[in-house]
Protein backbone atom coordinates (compact mmCIF):
# COMPACT_ATOMS: atom_id res chain seq x y z
CA UNK A 1 0.00 0.00 0.00
CA UNK A 2 1.15 3.54 -0.34
CA UNK A 3 0.06 6.85 0.64
CA UNK A 4 -1.31 9.98 -1.68
CA UNK A 5 -1.37 13.26 -1.20
CA UNK A 6 -3.41 15.99 -3.29
CA UNK A 7 -1.54 19.79 -3.09
CA UNK A 8 -1.90 22.63 -5.10
CA UNK A 9 -0.40 22.78 -8.36
CA UNK A 10 1.28 25.99 -7.86
CA UNK A 11 3.09 24.26 -4.36
CA UNK A 12 3.59 21.55 -6.73
CA UNK A 13 5.25 23.57 -9.12
CA UNK A 14 7.66 25.66 -6.74
CA UNK A 15 8.75 23.05 -4.24
CA UNK A 16 7.88 19.69 -5.68
CA UNK A 17 8.07 19.15 -9.01
CA UNK A 18 11.55 17.51 -9.29
CA UNK A 19 10.77 14.77 -6.38
CA UNK A 20 7.21 14.23 -7.80
CA UNK A 21 8.03 15.01 -11.70
CA UNK A 22 5.22 12.55 -12.92
CA UNK A 23 2.32 13.16 -10.25
CA UNK A 24 -0.76 13.55 -11.92
CA UNK A 25 -3.16 17.09 -12.58
CA UNK A 26 -6.34 17.24 -10.96
CA UNK A 27 -8.55 20.21 -11.25
CA UNK A 28 -5.58 22.88 -9.84
CA UNK A 29 -4.10 19.77 -7.86
CA UNK A 30 -1.25 17.44 -8.30
CA UNK A 31 -1.62 13.62 -6.81
CA UNK A 32 1.83 12.66 -5.11
CA UNK A 33 2.31 9.07 -3.98
CA UNK A 34 4.80 8.04 -1.41
CA UNK A 35 5.70 4.94 0.52
CA UNK A 36 3.58 4.27 3.51
CA UNK A 37 6.65 4.82 5.77
CA UNK A 38 7.35 8.36 4.34
CA UNK A 39 4.29 9.45 5.54
CA UNK A 40 5.02 10.58 8.89
CA UNK A 41 8.10 12.17 7.32
CA UNK A 42 6.35 14.25 4.44
CA UNK A 43 3.69 15.81 7.02
CA UNK A 44 6.16 16.62 9.18
CA UNK A 45 8.10 18.37 6.32
CA UNK A 46 5.19 20.18 4.97
CA UNK A 47 2.65 20.98 8.18
CA UNK A 48 3.39 24.53 7.77
CA UNK A 49 1.16 23.98 4.30
CA UNK A 50 -1.61 22.54 7.04
CA UNK A 51 -2.80 18.90 6.12
CA UNK A 52 -6.24 17.11 6.61
CA UNK A 53 -6.54 13.65 6.48
CA UNK A 54 -9.95 12.88 4.44
CA UNK A 55 -11.30 9.61 3.73
CA UNK A 56 -14.63 10.31 2.24
CA UNK A 57 -14.58 11.48 -1.67
CA UNK A 58 -17.37 13.58 -1.66
CA UNK A 59 -15.22 15.79 1.21
CA UNK A 60 -12.17 15.61 -0.83
CA UNK A 61 -13.98 16.56 -4.29
CA UNK A 62 -15.55 19.28 -2.22
CA UNK A 63 -12.29 20.82 -0.79
CA UNK A 64 -10.84 20.71 -4.09
CA UNK A 65 -14.08 23.03 -5.89
CA UNK A 66 -13.65 25.48 -3.41
CA UNK A 67 -9.79 25.86 -3.94
CA UNK A 68 -8.77 25.14 -0.67
CA UNK A 69 -4.93 25.07 -0.12
CA UNK A 70 -4.47 22.49 2.96
CA UNK A 71 -2.60 18.96 1.59
CA UNK A 72 -4.89 16.23 1.36
CA UNK A 73 -3.65 13.32 2.88
CA UNK A 74 -5.72 9.96 1.45
CA UNK A 75 -5.75 6.11 0.54
CA UNK A 76 -5.81 4.80 -2.82
CA UNK A 77 -9.43 3.81 -2.69
CA UNK A 78 -11.06 7.54 -2.47
CA UNK A 79 -8.39 8.60 -4.73
CA UNK A 80 -9.77 6.92 -7.51
CA UNK A 81 -13.28 7.64 -6.87
CA UNK A 82 -12.08 11.71 -7.22
CA UNK A 83 -10.42 10.90 -10.75
CA UNK A 84 -12.95 9.32 -11.38
CA UNK A 85 -15.46 12.28 -10.76
CA UNK A 86 -13.57 14.29 -12.47
CA UNK A 87 -12.75 11.92 -15.20
CA UNK A 88 -16.46 10.54 -15.51
CA UNK A 89 -16.73 6.83 -17.55
CA UNK A 90 -17.78 8.71 -20.79
CA UNK A 91 -15.31 10.40 -21.12
CA UNK A 92 -12.31 9.51 -23.42
CA UNK A 93 -13.18 5.39 -23.17
CA UNK A 94 -11.57 4.85 -26.67
CA UNK B 1 30.76 -0.17 4.72
CA UNK B 2 28.61 -0.31 8.42
CA UNK B 3 26.65 -2.72 8.44
CA UNK B 4 23.35 -1.56 8.70
CA UNK B 5 23.96 -0.01 5.71
CA UNK B 6 24.56 -3.66 4.46
CA UNK B 7 21.90 -4.84 5.92
CA UNK B 8 19.76 -1.83 3.72
CA UNK B 9 21.22 -3.45 0.52
CA UNK B 10 20.34 -6.98 1.45
CA UNK B 11 16.77 -5.89 2.12
CA UNK B 12 16.98 -3.89 -0.99
CA UNK B 13 18.01 -6.75 -2.73
CA UNK B 14 15.00 -8.54 -2.32
CA UNK B 15 16.94 -10.57 0.42
CA UNK B 16 16.75 -11.21 4.20
CA UNK B 17 18.75 -10.53 6.85
CA UNK B 18 20.39 -13.70 8.69
CA UNK B 19 22.43 -12.02 11.35
CA UNK B 20 22.79 -7.93 11.07
CA UNK B 21 26.20 -8.12 13.41
CA UNK B 22 27.72 -10.61 11.08
CA UNK B 23 29.71 -9.31 8.28
CA UNK B 24 30.37 -12.43 6.16
CA UNK B 25 26.35 -13.16 6.89
CA UNK B 26 25.49 -10.27 5.06
CA UNK B 27 27.60 -10.97 2.59
CA UNK B 28 26.29 -14.15 2.38
CA UNK B 29 22.75 -12.70 2.52
CA UNK B 30 23.37 -9.97 -0.53
CA UNK B 31 24.74 -12.73 -2.56
CA UNK B 32 21.91 -15.10 -2.30
CA UNK B 33 19.46 -12.55 -2.85
CA UNK B 34 21.22 -11.38 -5.86
CA UNK B 35 22.25 -14.52 -7.47
CA UNK B 36 18.56 -15.76 -6.76
CA UNK B 37 16.04 -12.93 -7.12
CA UNK B 38 13.10 -12.51 -5.56
CA UNK B 39 10.32 -13.15 -7.60
CA UNK B 40 7.00 -11.06 -7.29
CA UNK B 41 4.54 -9.06 -8.52
CA UNK B 42 3.99 -5.52 -8.33
CA UNK B 43 -0.02 -3.83 -8.43
CA UNK B 44 -0.16 -0.98 -10.14
CA UNK B 45 -2.75 0.99 -7.89
CA UNK B 46 -5.00 2.03 -10.56
CA UNK B 47 -4.70 5.76 -9.60
CA UNK B 48 -1.16 6.67 -10.47
CA UNK B 49 1.29 4.46 -11.88
CA UNK B 50 2.11 2.51 -14.88
CA UNK B 51 4.85 0.93 -16.84
CA UNK B 52 6.25 3.30 -19.15
CA UNK B 53 8.50 1.68 -21.80
CA UNK B 54 12.25 2.88 -22.57
CA UNK B 55 10.94 3.72 -25.77
CA UNK B 56 7.87 2.84 -27.88
CA UNK B 57 8.05 -0.56 -29.80
CA UNK B 58 6.74 -0.69 -33.01
CA UNK B 59 4.84 -3.73 -33.70
CA UNK B 60 4.84 -5.52 -37.23
CA UNK B 61 1.80 -6.77 -38.96
CA UNK B 62 1.02 -10.39 -38.08
CA UNK B 63 2.96 -10.29 -34.89
CA UNK B 64 1.34 -9.72 -31.28
CA UNK B 65 1.43 -7.80 -28.11
CA UNK B 66 1.25 -10.21 -25.33
CA UNK B 67 0.07 -9.76 -21.26
CA UNK B 68 0.47 -11.96 -18.35
CA UNK B 69 -2.28 -9.96 -16.38
CA UNK B 70 -4.51 -10.76 -13.19
CA UNK B 71 -7.22 -8.94 -11.72
CA UNK B 72 -8.53 -9.87 -8.09
CA UNK B 73 -12.49 -11.02 -7.75
CA UNK B 74 -12.90 -8.35 -5.32
CA UNK B 75 -11.68 -5.99 -7.81
CA UNK B 76 -14.91 -3.44 -8.30
CA UNK B 77 -12.89 -1.45 -11.55
CA UNK B 78 -14.39 -0.80 -14.61
CA UNK B 79 -13.10 1.87 -16.98
CA UNK B 80 -8.99 1.15 -17.50
CA UNK B 81 -6.58 0.60 -19.65
CA UNK B 82 -4.39 -1.99 -20.26
CA UNK B 83 -1.96 -1.17 -22.92
CA UNK B 84 -1.37 2.28 -25.35
CA UNK B 85 0.70 3.59 -27.73
CA UNK B 86 2.03 6.96 -26.67
CA UNK B 87 0.58 9.46 -28.73
CA UNK B 88 -2.99 8.16 -29.26
CA UNK B 89 -4.97 4.97 -28.67
CA UNK B 90 -4.93 3.76 -31.88
CA UNK B 91 -3.04 1.19 -30.48
CA UNK B 92 -4.89 0.27 -27.23
CA UNK B 93 -6.70 -2.58 -25.13
CA UNK B 94 -8.78 -1.18 -22.60
CA UNK B 95 -12.17 -1.98 -20.16
CA UNK B 96 -15.17 -0.69 -21.02
CA UNK B 97 -16.88 -2.16 -17.96
CA UNK B 98 -16.08 -4.77 -15.70
CA UNK B 99 -14.49 -7.43 -17.33
CA UNK B 100 -15.10 -6.57 -20.66
CA UNK B 101 -12.23 -5.76 -23.05
CA UNK B 102 -12.05 -3.82 -25.95
CA UNK B 103 -9.57 -3.07 -28.51
CA UNK B 104 -8.85 0.55 -30.73
CA UNK B 105 -11.06 1.24 -32.77
CA UNK B 106 -8.25 1.76 -35.36
CA UNK B 107 -8.53 -1.87 -36.19
CA UNK B 108 -4.83 -1.94 -35.13
CA UNK B 109 -5.36 -4.75 -32.98
CA UNK B 110 -7.44 -6.88 -34.92
CA UNK B 111 -8.45 -9.91 -32.61
CA UNK B 112 -7.81 -10.18 -28.34
CA UNK B 113 -6.84 -14.12 -27.38
CA UNK B 114 -7.28 -14.57 -23.67
CA UNK B 115 -5.27 -17.85 -22.69
CA UNK B 116 -5.46 -18.93 -26.65
CA UNK B 117 -9.09 -18.01 -27.37
CA UNK B 118 -10.19 -14.98 -29.25
CA UNK B 119 -12.44 -13.40 -26.18
CA UNK B 120 -13.87 -9.84 -25.28
CA UNK B 121 -13.70 -10.43 -21.54
CA UNK B 122 -11.01 -10.53 -18.89
CA UNK B 123 -12.06 -12.54 -15.86
CA UNK B 124 -11.67 -10.73 -12.16
CA UNK B 125 -11.10 -14.16 -10.43
CA UNK B 126 -7.51 -14.07 -8.78
CA UNK B 127 -5.67 -15.88 -11.54
CA UNK B 128 -2.38 -14.78 -13.90
CA UNK B 129 -4.18 -15.06 -17.98
CA UNK B 130 -2.10 -14.30 -20.98
CA UNK B 131 -3.98 -11.94 -23.22
CA UNK B 132 -2.37 -11.70 -26.90
CA UNK B 133 -3.41 -8.54 -29.18
CA UNK B 134 -2.82 -9.71 -32.57
CA UNK B 135 -1.82 -6.78 -34.76
CA UNK B 136 -2.93 -5.86 -38.36
CA UNK B 137 -1.36 -3.17 -40.65
CA UNK B 138 2.59 -1.87 -40.06
CA UNK B 139 1.33 0.95 -37.69
CA UNK B 140 0.70 -0.42 -34.63
CA UNK B 141 2.88 1.08 -31.32
CA UNK B 142 2.96 -0.05 -27.65
CA UNK B 143 4.65 2.91 -25.48
CA UNK B 144 2.79 2.22 -21.91
CA UNK B 145 1.26 -0.45 -19.92
CA UNK B 146 -1.52 0.06 -17.51
CA UNK B 147 -2.70 4.08 -18.53
CA UNK B 148 -3.99 5.41 -21.45
CA UNK B 149 -1.71 7.37 -23.22
CA UNK B 150 -2.71 10.64 -21.69
CA UNK B 151 -2.97 9.17 -18.53
CA UNK B 152 -6.53 9.62 -17.54
CA UNK B 153 -6.89 6.19 -17.30
CA UNK B 154 -5.12 3.42 -15.56
CA UNK B 155 -5.06 0.05 -14.64
CA UNK B 156 -5.31 -1.64 -11.06
CA UNK B 157 -4.11 -5.28 -12.68
CA UNK B 158 -1.14 -6.99 -11.59
CA UNK B 159 1.03 -7.41 -15.11
CA UNK B 160 3.97 -10.28 -14.91
CA UNK B 161 5.32 -10.46 -17.99
CA UNK B 162 5.11 -8.20 -21.65
CA UNK B 163 6.00 -9.93 -24.78
CA UNK B 164 6.25 -8.66 -28.18
CA UNK B 165 6.53 -11.10 -30.74
CA UNK B 166 7.08 -10.94 -34.96
CA UNK B 167 4.53 -12.53 -37.62
CA UNK B 168 6.35 -15.82 -37.61
CA UNK B 169 5.51 -15.93 -33.30
CA UNK B 170 9.39 -15.21 -32.34
CA UNK B 171 9.54 -12.91 -28.99
CA UNK B 172 11.65 -10.13 -30.37
CA UNK B 173 10.82 -7.87 -26.76
CA UNK B 174 10.53 -9.33 -23.54
CA UNK B 175 10.22 -7.95 -19.81
CA UNK B 176 9.43 -10.03 -17.14
CA UNK B 177 8.00 -7.79 -14.40
CA UNK B 178 8.68 -9.46 -11.32
CA UNK B 179 12.48 -8.89 -10.38
CA UNK B 180 11.92 -6.75 -7.05
CA UNK B 181 15.90 -6.35 -6.60
CA UNK B 182 15.72 -4.17 -9.54
CA UNK B 183 13.42 -1.92 -8.33
CA UNK B 184 11.08 0.47 -10.61
CA UNK B 185 12.95 -0.09 -13.99
CA UNK B 186 12.35 -3.64 -14.69
CA UNK B 187 15.11 -5.21 -17.19
CA UNK B 188 14.45 -6.51 -20.78
CA UNK B 189 15.72 -10.01 -21.02
CA UNK B 190 14.60 -10.41 -25.06
CA UNK B 191 15.58 -7.07 -26.69
CA UNK B 192 16.76 -3.91 -25.27
CA UNK B 193 13.62 -2.04 -24.01
CA UNK B 194 12.97 -1.42 -20.59
CA UNK B 195 9.82 -0.88 -18.11
CA UNK B 196 9.99 1.45 -15.44
CA UNK B 197 7.28 2.26 -12.91
CA UNK B 198 5.86 5.68 -12.75
CA UNK B 199 4.88 6.64 -9.27
CA UNK B 200 7.04 4.04 -7.82
CA UNK B 201 7.34 3.65 -4.25
CA UNK B 202 8.76 0.01 -3.85
CA UNK B 203 5.13 -0.20 -2.17
CA UNK B 204 4.38 -2.71 -4.98
CA UNK B 205 5.81 -5.75 -4.61
CA UNK B 206 3.73 -8.93 -3.35
CA UNK B 207 4.36 -12.46 -3.62
CA UNK B 208 3.00 -14.70 -6.70
CA UNK B 209 0.11 -15.89 -5.89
Amino acid sequence: MSTYAIIPQEQWVDELIERFPNAPLIQNYRVLVFADAEAGQLKSDYSERGIVELSSYIEIIEHMEVDLKPWVILQVEPLREVMQYFNPPSYEVI
Amino acid sequence: MRNDLLAQIVIASGGTVTNKDDRNALLSDWLAAVESPQIEVARLDGATQYWQLSEEISVPSGGSIELDLMYDSANQSEIEYVLTSELNSDTSLFFTSKEALRAGSSGYISDVLVDGVSAVTLPYDDTFHTIKCIISGDLASVGILGARFNYTRNSSGVIKSFRVRDDSGLVINEIPLTNKAQGATQLATVGSVNATMINYTGDEWEPLP
